[in-house]
C-alpha cells in the first residue's frame, strides 16, 4: 500500500478534481437516469417503480418513430457531407497556399459559433422568406420559399447548419495530411499518376485511421444533437415534426410533460442505438481502415 | 541539484492540487441554488431577518414592475428580504418544474390557471385556507367569482392578482387606409370571416402586402375554448376529460381551413415563421395581419409598438344565436409546499394584492387588478388605452362564466393541439382527421395522468 502510494498517489492525487467532477456531474447521474428510466418519476414526486412499462410505451409511440426517422436522416445525411467537405478544404489548404495560418483560423471559427444560440437564430433570417438566400435567388428570378418554415427542407437547413461546422474535423484532416510520407507521391509521379489517382491510392488509404476517427466523434455528436434544432424550431420540432430530432423529444418529454421516467427510458435507447452504429463502423472498419502496423 | 528540484517541484505540485480541489469544494458549496431557501436565514445584527423568494414569468417592462413592488414590501417589512428570479414564459414552467423537484424552489411563484392543475395535482402547492381564515390573507376585496378561482378540489391553492378575458385587436389606422368599417365589439364567426375575407380582398387590390386575420386554429386556450363554450360544450369536464364532441373540433378546423384557402389567413409556413417571435416582430405588429387575437392585459403593448392610430379590442366571435364564449381568465400567486416561510410568503401576497402603492405600480400589468379597491386606486393613473383595457375586461366578465381548469397534462394536450392544427394547415390531414386524432391523443393523456 506505501509503495502503491508512493508511486502513484502524486498522479491520482492530480487525478482527484476531475475524478470527483466525473462521479458527481456524469457517473452518478447515469445511474440515476437508469434506475429512473423503470420509475413513473414525474419531476414533482417522488419515484415509483413500474418495471418496463416506459420502455414498453416506447415501442408503440409514433412520435418515437417519427423521431427516430429524422435523427437518422439528420446523422446520414449530416456526417458523410461534413467529413467530405472538412476533407475537401483540408487538402486545399494542404497544398500550401500562402496565409495558411489565417485560413485555418477562418475555416474553425463556425465550429466554434455553430452550436451557439446566435448562430441558430441568424440561421432562421438566413433563410426565411425574406431572408439572405431568397434575396440571392430573386437575382436569378427564382421565387424563394421560407426554407425553415417548409416541412420538406426545414431539415435539410439544420443539416448545412451542422455541415458549416466542418472546422475540427479539417484540423484533424490537416494534421493526418502533413503526416503521408513525401516519397510515395514521389515514387508515384515517376509512375505517371496524377492528382485524383493519387488521391485513391495514396492520400485517403494513409489517412483512413483519422477518418475512422473523425467519421465516430462526428456519429456521436449528430445523434445528440440538440440545440439549434430547439432554436430553429422554437422548440417544438416543427413544422409538422419535420425537426423532431431525438434529444429534441426527449426534452420535451422530460422538462415540458413531466414525464421524466419516460425520457430517461429514451435517453437509454439513445445510449443503445449509438453504441450499435458505433459497434456496426467498428466492424466495417477492418475493411478499409489501413493499419501501418500490420 | 536534481533531487531538489524534484522535491520542489512535488511541494508546489501538492500546494496546486490541494488549492484546485479546495476551489472546487468551495466553488460547489458557494453555488446555492438561486431562488433557494437552502439556508437558515439568521442574521448576526437584527437576529430574525427572514429571506423569501418570489418567481415570475415576463418580460423586461414587466421585471422592472414587480422589482418595485418587491422593493416596496421591503420597505414595509424590514425584517423580511425578498429574492426575485424570474424568467420568460416558456423558460418559466421547465425551470420551475425542476427547481420544486430539486427542493430549491422559490416560496411564491406565479400561477396560470392552464398549469394549476399539473402542480396541485402533484401536492407542489400549499392550501392558503389557514392564512386567509387567520386573517395574514386579505380577499375581503376580491369579488366572489374571481376568489372561487383560486379553489381547487375544494382546496385554496391560488390567489388572483390580475382578471382579464381574451378579445381580437385591430389597429384603426389599417382599417382607415384600407377603408373598411371598423370590427363591431359583438360579432359572430360568420361576420368574423367575412370581415378577413374582405381585409384581404381590399388590401390586394391596393397593393399592401397583407392578410385578414391571424391564424388561431391552434390556440387551445383561450380560442378554441370559446369555440366550445359557443357550442354550449366546455374543453374539460370538472373531473378532468374531455367534454366536446368530435364534430365540434371538425367544425374548428373546417373554418380556419375555409379561411386558409380563401387566403384570408397567413399560409402554415408562414405561420410556422412568425410563430415563436417577440411580440415587436409578429404579424400583427409588423402589419401583416389586420385582426389577432389576444389577452386584453397586453393591449397597451401593441399601442406602444403602433405608429400610429389607435389599437382596440373586440370581443372573440361566438356563433350566431348561440352561447357566448367567454370565460374568466386570469394571473394567480401560490405558494410551494416546500416552502420553509409560508407565513412570510403569505403577507408578501396580501401585500401584492391589498397595498395601494403596490397596486399603483402594478397597475394592469396582468390584467385588472383582482380587488375591487385596487381598480378604484389604479383608474385615476390611467391611458386612454389602459382604459380602454379595464372597459373591456368589464364589459366582457358581465358575460363570462367560470370554465373548469385543464387537468393535469393540458401542456402535453396544448402542443399537440398546435401540432395537429399545423397538420391540417399543410394539408397533411383533413379537419376530420384533425379532429379524431387530437381526441385520441387527449384520451391518451388524460387515462395517462
Amino acid at each position: 500500500m506505501r509503495n502503491w502510494l508512493k508511486k502513484n498517489g502524486a498522479g491520482y492525487l492530480f487525478l482527484l478534481p476531475w475524478l470527483i467532477g466525473t462521479l458527481i456531474f456524469t457517473i452518478i447521474p447515469i445511474f440515476t437516469s437508469l434506475y429512473l428510466s423503470f420509475t413513473n418519476y414525474n419531476i414533482l414526486n417522488p419515484a415509483h417503480f413500474i418495471g418496463f412499462q416506459n420502455y414498453s410505451r416506447i415501442f408503440i409511440d409514433k412520435k418515437f418513430i417519427t423521431s427516430l426517422i429524422v435523427t437518422f436522416k439528420f446523422v446520414l445525411f449530416s456526417v458523410p457531407l461534413q467529413l467530405s467537405f472538412a476533407l475537401f478544404i483540408a487538402i486545399l489548404l494542404n497544398k500550401g497556399i500562402a496565409g495558411l495560418r489565417i485560413y485555418r483560423a477562418v475555416y474553425y471559427i463556425p465550429s466554434l459559433l455553430g452550436g451557439s444560440v446566435a448562430i441558430s437564430i441568424l440561421w432562421r433570417q438566413i433563410f426565411n422568406k425574406e431572408g439572405l438566400i431568397n434575396g440571392l435567388l430573386s437575382k436569378f428570378g427564382i421565387k424563394g420559399i421560407n426554407w425553415i418554415a417548409t416541412p420538406s427542407t426545414a431539415l435539410y437547413t439544420l443539416i448545412l447548419l451542422a455541415v458549416w461546422q466542418f472546422g475540427s474535423s479539417m484540423l484533424i484532416f490537416l494534421s493526418a495530411l502533413k503526416q503521408v510520407p513525401i516519397e510515395l507521391y514521389e515514387s508515384a509521379e515517376i509512375d505517371g499518376a496524377r492528382g485524383l489517382r493519387k488521391f485513391a491510392s495514396i492520400t485517403f488509404p494513409m489517412i483512413t485511421p483519422i477518418v475512422f476517427f473523425n467519421l465516430i466523434m462526428q456519429v456521436i455528436n449528430a445523434f445528440q444533437s440538440f440545440n439549434s434544432a430547439y432554436i430553429i424550431s422554437g422548440g417544438n420540432g416543427g413544422p409538422l415534426d419535420s425537426t423532431l430530432l431525438y434529444s429534441l423529444y426527449l426534452y420535451q418529454k422530460g422538462f415540458s410533460n413531466f414525464e421524466m421516467g419516460y425520457a430517461s427510458a429514451l435517453a437509454w435507447i439513445l445510449l443503445i442505438i449509438i453504441g450499435s452504429v458505433i459497434g456496426l463502423i467498428f466492424a466495417t472498419s477492418k475493411k478499409w481502415v489501413y493499419n501501418q502496423d500490420e | 541539484m536534481l533531487n531538489i528540484n524534484k522535491r520542489l517541484i512535488s511541494i508546489v505540485s501538492m500546494l496546486i492540487v490541494l488549492t484546485m480541489v479546495f476551489g472546487l469544494f468551495t466553488g460547489c458549496s458557494g453555488k446555492a441554488p438561486s431562488g433557494g431557501n437552502s439556508t437558515n436565514d439568521t442574521s448576526s445584527d437584527s437576529g430574525e431577518k427572514v429571506k423569501i423568494s418570489f418567481t415570475w414569468w415576463g418580460d423586461t417592462a414587466r421585471n422592472a414592475i414587480y422589482n418595485k413592488i418587491c422593493d416596496l414590501f421591503e420597505a414595509a417589512n424590514p425584517n423580511i428580504k425578498v429574492d426575485r428570479p424570474f424568467g420568460s414564459w416558456a423558460q418559466y414552467w421547465d425551470k420551475l418544474a425542476t427547481q420544486i423537484a430539486s427542493g430549491s424552489a422559490p416560496d411564491i411563484i406565479g400561477m396560470h390557471q392552464d398549469y394549476v392543475s399539473e402542480y396541485s395535482s402533484r401536492k407542489a402547492l400549499l392550501d392558503l385556507k389557514p392564512y386567509v381564515d387567520s386573517g395574514i390573507l386579505k380577499t375581503s376585496d376580491i369579488p366572489e367569482s374571481a376568489y372561487k378561482g383560486g379553489f381547487i378540489s375544494g382546496k385554496l391553492y391560488m390567489i388572483p392578482q390580475g382578471i382579464v378575458t381574451s378579445g381580437y385587436l385591430y389597429n384603426t389606422a389599417t382599417f382607415d387606409k384600407l377603408g373598411i368599417e371598423y370590427p363591431k365589439m359583438d360579432w359572430t364567426w360568420e361576420e368574423f370571416a367575412q370581415r378577413a375575407i374582405e381585409i384581404k380582398k381590399v388590401a390586394d387590390s391596393k397593393n399592401i402586402k397583407m392578410w385578414g386575420s391571424s391564424d388561431d386554429s391552434g390556440l387551445l386556450m383561450p380560442t378554441f375554448n370559446y369555440w366550445v363554450r359557443t357550442n354550449g360544450q366546455v374543453l374539460f369536464t370538472e373531473k378532468g376529460k374531455i367534454g366536446f364532441t368530435q364534430d365540434v373540433a371538425e367544425n374548428w378546423f373546417m373554418f380556419w381551413k375555409n379561411l386558409r384557402d380563401k387566403d384570408a389567413i397567413p399560409d402554415a409556413s408562414t405561420n410556422t415563421e412568425y410563430a415563436n417571435l417577440p411580440i415587436e416582430q409578429n404579424l400583427f405588429s409588423t402589419g401583416k395581419v389586420g385582426i389577432a387575437s389576444l389577452p386584453a392585459n397586453q393591449l397597451w403593448l401593441y399601442q406602444n409598438l403602433a405608429k400610429s392610430g389607435n389599437v382596440n379590442i373586440v370581443r372573440i366571435p361566438h356563433l350566431a344565436g348561440k352561447a357566448n364564449g367567454e370565460y374568466v381568465e386570469g394571473s394567480f400567486l401560490s405558494i410551494t409546499a416546500a416552502s420553509k416561510h409560508p407565513k412570510e410568503a403569505a403577507k408578501f401576497i396580501n401585500f401584492f394584492i391589498n397595498n395601494t402603492d403596490a397596486q399603483r405600480t402594478f397597475k394592469l400589468e396582468q390584467g385588472v387588478p383582482a380587488t375591487t379597491t385596487a381598480v378604484q386606486a389604479v383608474t385615476p393613473d390611467m391611458t386612454p388605452v389602459q382604459l380602454r383595457t379595464i372597459k373591456f375586461v368589464n364589459d366582457t366578465l358581465k358575460i363570462a362564466g367560470n370554465a373548469p381548469y385543464a387537468p393535469a397534462g393540458v401542456a402535453e394536450i396544448r402542443t399537440d393541439f398546435a401540432n395537429i392544427a399545423s397538420e391540417v394547415a399543410f394539408n397533411k390531414i383533413t379537419p376530420r382527421e384533425g379532429a379524431i386524432k387530437f381526441i385520441k391523443q387527449c384520451n391518451d393523456v388524460l387515462s395517462r395522468k
